[in-house]
């Protein structure tokens, strides 16, 4: 079964199958998240905010939480849900907040 | 390893690990660079009256430098010319005169012996014998330097170019904000060529490619010091690749200010952060975000009574990062100056004496204010510096262990990022490996 993931503001939605990771998802799709360590859970350039989900998301493993403690924004607004692309494996329906999606040139 | 022999050129050729691994090359500089180069002492404010003094330590270089009866400032060798004692530890104030602690010898602030006990045991005496040994000293913009070369040419010409980058932001009239002294783990070079370029910061920074443009940096490898800068104006890293019509201008001016004032304490000075942070929360619709910026930062100047109408935009925005050689690095943005002392730590080559030293402009005429408290941490992880401070820290460690590693190839450094590193080599080299002219 897969999961869809829509982004705001850009209105791309990404079908991501399962147990793959939404950045996956998307350049699967022929687009670009931004990122600047290449999915390694390194430079939270990737991370997304959780506008809506149906069903629970999965915890944070430990390397994710580590860097998400030290995302900028998730003190800026810490009632806000954020995790990083490159890591969450969505379970269920999500729409997100990221910029900076586009198609691959 | 073989012979210590020069970098010279710096072309493609790869760079020696040993040059930041090896006691043989740490004992090279010890001859040859520190007994022979202008260094950072202190700063005008530490010694404010007669007899005010402050040690400088470099190997088993030690000098201190006091104010004179008459205000001058004068340095010298910290060893009594008797026995050998040293004479000021720390800093402090002499008592109207330097005293030796072990036979009770003095000397007025200018150096000039007052008092030999039983004289007649050093018939063959001279007065002129008896002076303290002098350090060449020179101020420039409120900082005190030494050399412990009595031949060295006077600081104003060994400065350069430093002037003319420095001058706009008035280091003279900076106060401290923050004097903090810790041991970081790697050689001195690993710490000034870290901070001596910007490429390190997607890797090691990068949360604030949100809103430093780190491609814009330009390099500028000067004859004998180094500056880099601009890219100052708030716009995400093209390496994010964030299309300009999604760039959001409030949130990339908010993350530039938190990220400096939270992330980088003292980069923005005291006196401004905080009323900063709170006027930049409310962008006006259709302003950018640098000009907003730009806007805040130079009303509040005029609130807090400093004449910013010479400054540029850039040097409000992002400033200058200057590289006076050999140990003195940092930024310096309108408004303040955030600035790295470095020296190798006695003989061990992978340890280093960092110094933190921020300072902020006040207006012309203003109240001298009381120097803050000096921190010292032996290690710098039983203290909080800032996230971006700690990311450099924790970064020297691993390359420090990565150098001394065996089976590494030697270095490489790129054409333009790293070129203010380059130019830092080699005129260490010339200290090292040029016959003394």
């Amino acid at each position: 079964m897969t999961a869809t993931v829509r982004v705001e503001p850009s209105g791309i939605t990404l079908d991501v199958r399962d147990g793959e990771t939404v950045m996956a998802a998307a350049r699967r799709a022929g687009y670009r998240w931004p990122t600047i360590c290449g999915g390694l859970a390194d430079c939270g350039a990737c991370a997304l905010e959780v506008v809506e989900s149906t069903g629970a998301l999965p915890t944070p493993s430990t390397v994710e939480a580590l860097r998400l403690n030290a995302l900028v924004e998730r003190r800026r607004y810490p009632d806000r849900t954020w995790r990083l692309a490159c890591q969450l494996v969505p379970a269920g329906d999500v729409v997100v907040r990221k910029t900076g999606v586009v198609r691959d040139a | 390893m073989g012979e210590l022999s020069a970098m010279q050129a710096f072309g493609n050729e790869l760079i020696p690990r040993e040059r930041f691994t090896s006691a043989e090359f740490v004992a090279l500089e010890y001859e040859r660079l520190w007994p022979r180069v202008w260094q950072v002492a202190c700063r005008l404010e530490e010694i404010p009256n007669p007899g005010d003094f402050v040690e400088y330590t470099i190997g088993d270089h030690s000098a201190f430098v006091t104010r004179t009866a008459s205000g001058d400032v004068r340095a010298f060798h910290n060893t009594c010319i008797h026995r050998g004692t040293r004479l000021a530890s720390g800093c402090g104030a002499f008592r109207g005169e330097i005293r030796c602690p072990f036979h009770g010898w003095r000397w007025d602030l200018e150096g000039t012996n007052t008092y030999v006990q039983d004289p007649h045991e050093f018939p063959a005496t001279t007065p002129d014998e008896l002076r303290l040994r002098d350090v060449q000293v020179g101020e420039y913009g409120g900082f005190v330097f030494v050399n412990f070369d009595a031949d060295a040419p006077p600081l104003h010409a060994y400065l350069e170019d430093i002037p003319e980058w420095f001058d706009p932001y008035r280091p003279e009239r900076m106060v401290f904000t923050s004097m903090k002294t810790t041991i970081v783990d790697a050689n001195w070079k690993v710490v000034v060529d870290a901070f001596n370029e910007g490429y390190h910061i997607p890797a090691v920074h990068p949360e604030i490619l949100k809103w430093k443009d780190d491609a814009a940096l330009e390099y500028t490898p000067l004859h004998t010091h180094t500056r880099y800068g601009g890219g100052g104006w708030p716009m995400p890293s093209p390496r994010l690749g964030i299309p300009a019509d999604e760039v959001d201008e409030q949130e990339i001016l908010l993350a530039k200010v938190d990220d400096l004032i939270d992330n980088l304490p003292g980069y923005i000075g005291p006196s401004e952060a905080e009323a900063l942070r709170e006027q930049v929360r409310a962008l006006p619709d259709g302003m950018s975000a640098g000009e907003f910026y730009l806007n805040r930062r130079r009303t509040g100047a005029v609130a807090r009574g400093l004449d910013w109408a010479h400054f540029s935009d850039e040097q409000i925005l992002g400033g200058d990062d200057l590289l006076v050689f050999p140990n003195f690095i940092g930024p310096v943005v309108a408004g303040a100056f955030f600035g790295y002392r470095v020296r190798p730590n006695g003989m061990d080559p992978d340890t280093c004496i960092f110094d933190l030293w921020t300072m902020e402009e006040q207006p012309e005429g203003a109240e001298p204010r009381p120097l803050p408290e000096r921190e010292v941490y032996p290690d710098w992880r039983a203290h909080e510096w800032g996230l971006i401070v700690e990311q450099d820290f924790a970064n020297f460690d691993g390359i420090q262990k990565g150098l001394r590693n065996p089976g590494g190839p030697g270095l490489r450094w790129n054409r333009r990022q790293e070129s203010c590193v380059r130019r830092f080599h080699e005129v260490l080299d010339r200290y090292l490996f040029d016959a003394p002219t």
